[in-house]
């Protein structure tokens, strides 16, 4: 039997316990003598959420490919576990070996969201590697950090030793082999390699850079310690879609994933470029894989992995080229014999409505729209192209069509934001629902029920909208009882619904979205009273962060309710995602402002600085 | 065609729940590409049935799956193509074909066999002597062995002694093994961790919950000449 790191006394005692056991189908076995480097990949929350992200099992699958590098797995212990092995003093492991990752020569984890921030000291702590960058030793592995939330890696920079800013693809490689020279040459040291590593394509060290603020508490100046460190890091991006690894024989856990199925990633970045929306800004320019690869990939992976379902990923499916010719091979040749297609959120149009009929029980399943604004002024401000019309008369069809079920979202608290713009929000459900009642009665399956939600708007660092103040919590729920007052006014009141997020996870998402490196010690006071997986609502506590807050001395005023200057250093200023700061300014001012829409990419290129990576739809149809 | 698939379970395994292995059959039967019937329907799903649940902890060497076959495969090319797809700790250890008219495995099933073993036997100071001693008073020498069964309506009297086959108690090595042999299925169904909870209860000695390793040996339905090991209902094509 395999060994485990965990006795059948504890195993027994926690929840779930096939999350600790690895073994899974796909699984990659190597014997750890036999490679040079040992990688941990962490997704910092619970298993189940954490075997549900492609980006791991991508990377997964690319490292695992060199043979001197073993790639394993480690999630968040969930809280019973996490108090057994801090009360028995037993160090996180690896779901493959088992082993102590502690012993490895990295810790990658990947940084999905904000929330999930008290759980990188959480995976640090249990690891027993030291929490602060400045306390660890040489011996100690090196903490490296990837995802999207390293697009502003201020407010965890003094816990990690390096970023990889951009897509893994492109300098894992050269990280590697650097790693592997200096450990073989005996040349190795923590700071040596470093320094070194700061000039790789990508890698941003936080170590290797000093930050200089004005009496104000703003940004001054981020200055390289040393001469030969480069002063910005450019976002690394893989060009060449269809040149990437891709992981045809995905892990499939025992214990059900949120994500059951195969994933099949059929492009990266959006043409659309909505203004509040940091995915369609830090993943430009949009590039798709090719349909032939896309399908030889969806046979493979279902055959080596057996799940019932097939699901499409991409900020906006709707966008690529050809997804009737993709929608149409997987609908003729992939699904029957109990395998079926997931259909992500499509525009609504005769296609998708054709498609969804064929794939989903129409009188149970719903139609998804993401208007994210009630009013067309407000969505002209964030830049989403979807009309009123266009709602409308996607919902009559599918009405017609035999539909009953509208689910819209919606985000409050944008910026320009008027309390017209949230009564237009259950104006706009009502007039959906007079469009339902429009069908004669004998043609129509009783009452029609509209969903609305709305979350919160928090401001993201690279998108048009970085500089915008956020709300206090009062201010928030005001807005969503305005939204919920009016939805009683309406006609067909009875046939909406609407519910809302919570306000106090919002205004602590914006603090680390937008933080610098003073938040750090939040994050660190707030793990140190017991936070822990505050994604999960049974476990966020915000008292003790604003206790950690009034003891860090930092506060929401600066960080979260302040209009910030367009002039200000921001603290993720350094970094070069490729969209220059310049064409974000002009968004922001085209939004606030003028308040118009900007032409997507397709239609016509804004000159945002995204086709510098030569590649793309900012090449389509040039060559 | 119905098809009886017996399986093992051991090693890390055991920690995966029986809802989790439901799922994990279902991804295998279609990695395999066997032609399963699928239901009617909106949503399809497999022609599978599982004997009895093995609750998380347990091993098995006695597992059973009845799944139906739109055609007809040979035993020996079931048992391949599903053994080829297995995890380790997972085993396929036989393929039979049932007559159209058997009863499937979870309502055949009546009894079934476990060996159970001290997780901690430092903390058990009983020598086998006396143990086989206790076990003649416990079990062959009673008339009843009256417990109270806790239930989701609450509690319930119970008579273990009709319900229990067998008892035997051996040493392997230092390792004391209980051998019982228990009703099982939708009307008796007994744990043997009860049967060892109410041995021990009877020396005053307080048993902790999952205080022993079990292992099930093997199913049982019952016919007129006894009890048949499910394995054994089916034939080989």
């Amino acid at each position: 039997m395999s060994k485990l790191a965990l006795s059948d006394d504890i195993l027994m005692q926690v929840d779930k316990p096939a999350r600790y056991i690895g073994n899974e189908l796909n699984m990659i076995k190597k014997n750890p003598m036999d490679v040079d480097i040992r990688f941990a990949m962490c997704f910092p929350d619970v298993y189940e959420i954490g075997m549900s992200h492609l980006g791991i099992q991508i990377l997964y699958e690319m490292y695992n490919q060199r043979d001197d590098v073993y790639c394993e797995r480690v999630y968040s212990p969930w809280p019973d576990l996490h108090n057994i092995m801090k009360e028995q003093n037993i160090p996180l492991f690896a779901l493959e070996s088992q082993d102590p990752i502690k012993d490895f020569d990295f810790i990658g984890i990947t940084l999905q969201y904000e929330m999930c921030y008290t759980n990188i000291l959480q995976i640090l702590d249990l690891a027993q590697v030291p929490l602060w960058q400045r306390d660890r030793r040489d011996e100690d592995p090196l903490i490296i950090c990837g995802g999207p939330c390293t697009y502003n890696p201020e407010p965890v920079a003094d816990f990690c030793d390096l970023f990889y800013i951009g897509e893994g693809e492109v300098s894992y490689n050269e990280l590697f082999d650097l790693y592997k020279e200096m450990k073989q040459s005996g040349t190795y040291t923590r700071a040596g390699f470093l320094r070194e590593a700061s000039k790789v394509p990508g890698i941003y060290v936080p170590s290797m850079y000093e930050v200089f603020y004005k009496q104000d508490g703003t940004i001054d100046e981020m200055k390289p310690i040393y001469e030969d460190v480069p002063k910005t890091v450019k976002r690394q991006v893989l060009v060449h879609m269809d040149e990437g690894a891709y992981p045809t024989k995905p892990l499939v856990p025992f214990v059900r994933a949120t994500q059951d199925r195969v994933v099949l990633e059929i492009q990266r970045g959006c043409i659309r470029g909505c203004r509040f929306c940091q995915a369609g800004m830090v993943y430009r320019p949009n590039r798709e894989k090719s349909l032939d690869l896309l399908k030889s990939y969806a046979k493979e992976m279902l055959t080596s992995t057996g799940h019932e379902e097939i699901s499409l990923s991409s900020l906006s499916s709707s966008d690529y080229s050809d997804l009737p010719g993709l929608v149409n091979y997987l609908i003729d040749e992939c699904c029957g014999d109990g395998v079926n297609i997931s259909l992500p959120s499509l525009r609504i149009d005769a296609f998708s409505l054709d498609v969804m009929s064929k794939v989903q029980d129409i009188r149970k399943s719903s139609l998804t729209f993401a208007p994210e604004a009630g009013s067309q002024r407000l969505r002209n401000v964030i830049n989403k192209g979807l009309t009123k019309d266009d709602i409308l008369k996607g919902a009559g069809m599918a009405f017609e069509g035999g539909w009953q079920k509208v689910k819209l979202y919606f985000m409050l608290g944008l910026p320009t934001e008027t309390e017209d713009d949230m009564r237009a929000i259950p104006e706009l459900a009502n007039e959906i629902a007079v469009r339902y009642y429009e069908i004669p009665k004998e043609q129509r399956n009783g009452k029609c029920q509209i969903t609305m939600s709305t979350s919160f708007f928090v401001p993201k660092p690279f998108t048009p909208f970085q500089w915008a103040p956020m709300y206090e919590k009062g201010e928030y729920l005001r807005r969503a009882k305005i939204v919920n007052e009016t939805m009683k006014e309406q006609l067909n009141h009875k046939s909406l619904r609407y519910n809302w997020h919570e306000a106090d996870v919002t205004v602590l998402e914006g603090l680390l979205a937008r933080g610098d490196r003073k938040v750090a010690q939040v994050i660190y006071n707030a793990y140190e009273d017991g936070c822990i997986f505050d994604a999960w609502s049974d476990y966020f506590h915000m008292d003790k962060w604003e206790a950690a807050m009034d003891k860090a001395g930092v506060s929401m005023e600066f960080y979260v309710y302040r209009q910030r200057d367009l002039d200000e250093v921001l603290p993720w200023d350094f970094i070069d995602v490729g969209v220059r700061k310049d064409f974000f300014k002009r968004e922001w001012e085209r939004a606030t402002i003028d308040q118009v829409v900007t032409p997507n990419c397709r239609m016509q290129c804004q000159g945002c600085g995204a086709a510098g990576f030569k590649g793309g739809v900012c090449f389509e149809g040039k060559n | 065609m119905k098809v009886r698939i017996k399986f093992a379970k051991s090693g890390v395994m055991k920690y995966v729940g029986h809802l989790d292995i439901m799922r994990y059959f279902q991804k295998a039967i279609r990695r395999s590409g066997l032609p399963i019937k699928y239901s009617e329907g909106f949503n399809p799903h497999q022609i599978m049935s599982f004997a009895a649940p093995l609750g998380v902890g347990i091993t098995s060497e006695g597992e059973y799956m009845d799944i139906e076959l739109k055609e007809e495969i040979p035993c020996r090319e079931i048992f391949d193509r599903l053994q080829n797809t297995m995890v380790e700790g997972m085993d396929i250890c036989k393929v039979t074909y049932l007559p159209e008219q058997s009863k499937n495995a979870m309502s055949s099933l009546a009894a079934a066999k476990y060996v159970l073993t001290y997780k901690h036997p430092e903390q058990f100071s009983y020598t086998m002597d006396a143990l086989v001693a206790l076990k003649n008073t416990f079990f062959h020498d009673a008339d009843t062995i009256p417990i109270t069964k806790k239930t989701k309506k609450g509690e319930r009297q119970l008579d273990l002694k009709p319900l229990v086959y067998d008892f035997d108690i051996q040493k392997e090595g230092d390792a004391i093994q209980f051998y019982l042999f228990v009703s099982t299925g939708s009307v008796d169904n007994i744990k043997p961790e009860l049967v060892l909870k109410h041995f021990f209860a009877s020396i005053d000695c307080d048993i902790a919950d999952h205080a022993f390793f079990i292992h099930r040996i093997d199913m049982y339905a019952k016919n007129e000449e006894g009890f048949v090991s499910l394995g054994d209902v089916g034939y080989e094509k």
